[in-house]
């Protein structure tokens, strides 16, 4: 029978994404194991991470001051890359491939989950194409069922608007062997085909 | 528990509910990651314990593969060569099979989602990315109807949905129809061998969207058509009204409808075609034809026209069949014979074969 203190750490462990129960239970083990200043310590980071960091008031993305680096990078092009979380815009930053900005949604539309155009901050998209400030739009949004459906209605809303709005291209990988690649992504592939 | 197969055929025999089901239905897991019966693997973990192991090596062109399917109640992991693979997707469709049930005579006069399971088996032993546009579509199916239920949508989120429905439903039709068309190139002749009777079936793949050419530019447009014919109906019943989730396949006897107007035995013939046929094309396109599963057939199907069926399958076909009793009307010179009894299996050939040479005199008989 586990003490009631062990119990409850264990529990909010558990829900961690990728955290079963085993891995809980010794990561709580571990903690006990450690000084009283590891567990002061990790506190404190959780706690700060709540306090220090919110979204960027211009594109969703994580920020320490209110504005995230990229949006306050002045060397940054005015084409926007949409994506579904602030982890996407992590993804796209390590490649060092992307000069523009970003905005992220927070989520992805689907009626099964209640979660609509209103829910995410579609709206706010809408409002820095209307002024100005953003070139065109590149919807990276993942390759789901609900992730294909946002793109499609933001494509919608915005083009309704005037804004040149793309899809990042799917298809093969680089390195990718055309022998094992699967028939949805092989139509996605030959769709996307461009001219030599 | 271990077993060593006969390449040719294998015969479970006992007494019903000691386990011969639950064997094929192993094997089947080993394909799809699923159960044959819809039910789950997971059913077929022993009562008292928690986990269960699906280990299984077959050959196909002289390669041989191991694949496992590892669950307990909550989890399931596939592994292929001793490496986990994370989705289901690569791990089906390397075994391939074909499976006989009693439940199959289904097909013949049951509920049209009988028959598109059936095609949608099929399609998938030759093209196992099927699974990842099948879900994709029920996935879309199942937003979309949500959508038509919430009387204050936004019709743009609805419309996005609906070309998402468009593209993966066409894509479904399109294999489908491929499929029946394939299958009617060899189900006549293996119906008249099957039935005896001069008799002409015709399989038809029947879609709410009306004669489309082979197209999927073609479908995809009479899909967005008759979405918009029904539209008003939609709202009204918060339901998708078209698509592949309702379309049906038509067998037809001499032109008439056995769905609707055969009699038992012209069905069971029917089933029995649809099923060599299958394992027919599927054979002709993998580079090695698929395995067949029989559970309990001799339960339904009369004697006469069981032996016609087994003699029809091709020597290269790996059979693995059940019966509640031995019977050698269905014996063939390379096999081998299984007791199963309270879960626990033994090869009893050669204990058998000793005791009634008359066996092996029979089936070269036939």
């Amino acid at each position: 029978m586990e003490l009631k203190v062990l119990r409850e750490l264990i529990e909010d462990l558990s829900r961690l994404p990728g955290i079963g129960r085993k891995s809980a239970q010794r990561m709580a083990y571990y903690i006990l194991k450690q000084p009283r200043s590891f567990a002061e310590k990790l506190s404190r980071s959780l706690i700060n991470l709540k306090d220090g960091i919110k979204p960027c008031e211009r594109c969703f993305n994580l920020s320490e001051d209110g504005v995230c680096s990229v949006c306050n990078d002045e060397h940054r092009e005015k084409t926007v890359c949409v994506v579904e979380e602030a982890n996407d815009v992590a993804a796209i930053e390590r490649t060092g491939e992307f000069k523009g900005r970003y905005h992220v949604l927070n989520g992805v539309i689907s009626p099964l989950n209640g979660i609509g155009p209103d829910n995410l901050t579609i709206g706010r998209l809408i409002e820095r194409v209307a002024s100005g400030e953003v070139g065109d739009v590149i919807i990276a949004t993942n390759l789901t069922v609900e992730g294909e459906a946002t793109a499609m209605y933001i494509s919608r809303v915005l083009k309704a608007r005037g804004a040149r709005v793309f899809r990042i291209a799917h298809g093969l990988p680089v390195g990718g062997s055309l022998e094992y690649a699967d028939e949805a992504t092989m139509a996605k592939a030959l769709e996307g085909r461009t001219e030599l | 528990m271990r077993i060593d197969l006969n390449p040719e055929l294998n015969v479970f025999f006992g007494r019903n509910a000691q386990g011969k089901t639950n064997l094929l239905e192993a094997a089947c897991g080993l394909s799809d990651g699923r159960s044959f019966r819809g039910a789950h693997v997971e059913d077929l973990i022993r009562r008292a314990e928690t986990d269960a192991v699906v280990d299984g090596v077959f050959e196909s062109s002289g390669i041989e593969t191991q694949l496992q399917v590892r669950f307990n109640r909550t989890v399931r992991q596939y592994w292929v060569n001793g490496k986990q693979v994370h989705d289901v997707k690569d791990f089906a469709g390397r075994l391939k099979f074909v499976i006989f049930s009693a439940e199959c005579l289904g097909i013949a006069y049951g509920e049209p989602q009988t028959r598109r399971d059936f095609l949608d088996r099929g399609i998938f032993s030759l093209n196992p990315s099927y699974l990842l546009t099948a879900r994709t579509y029920k996935q879309v199916l199942r937003q979309r109807n949500e959508l038509l239920r919430q009387p204050d949508r936004d019709e743009t989120v609805l419309q996005a949905f609906t070309e998402r429905l468009v593209e993966s439903g066409s894509r479904i039709i399109d294999q489908r129809i491929r499929f029946t068309s394939l299958l009617q190139e060899c189900v006549p002749d293996l119906h008249r061998a099957v039935s005896g009777a001069d008799e002409t079936i015709e399989l038809e793949y029947h879609t709410s969207l009306g004669h489309p050419q082979n197209d999927l530019t073609d479908l995809k447009s009479r899909f967005h058509q008759k979405l918009e014919q029904v539209r008003s109906d939609e709202y009204a019943r918060g339901s998708t009204l078209a698509g592949p989730h309702r379309d049906d396949l038509e067998i037809r006897l001499n032109g008439i409808d056995i769905r609707l107007h055969g009699s038992r035995g012209q069905r069971r013939s029917c089933v029995m075609a649809m099923k060599l046929a299958e394992l027919t094309q599927i054979g002709r396109t993998a580079q090695d034809p698929p395995i067949l599963m029989l559970d309990d057939i001799a339960s339904e199907l009369d004697r006469e026209r069981l032996v016609r069926f087994i003699s029809l399958i091709p020597d290269s076909v790996q059979v693995l069949m059940t019966l509640n009793a031995v019977d050698s009307d269905y014996f063939r010179p390379n096999m081998d014979l299984f007791a199963v009894d309270t879960g626990r299996i033994e090869n009893v050939s050669a204990a058998l074969l000793k005791n009634n040479p008359d066996v092996i005199s029979l089936s070269k008989g036939d």
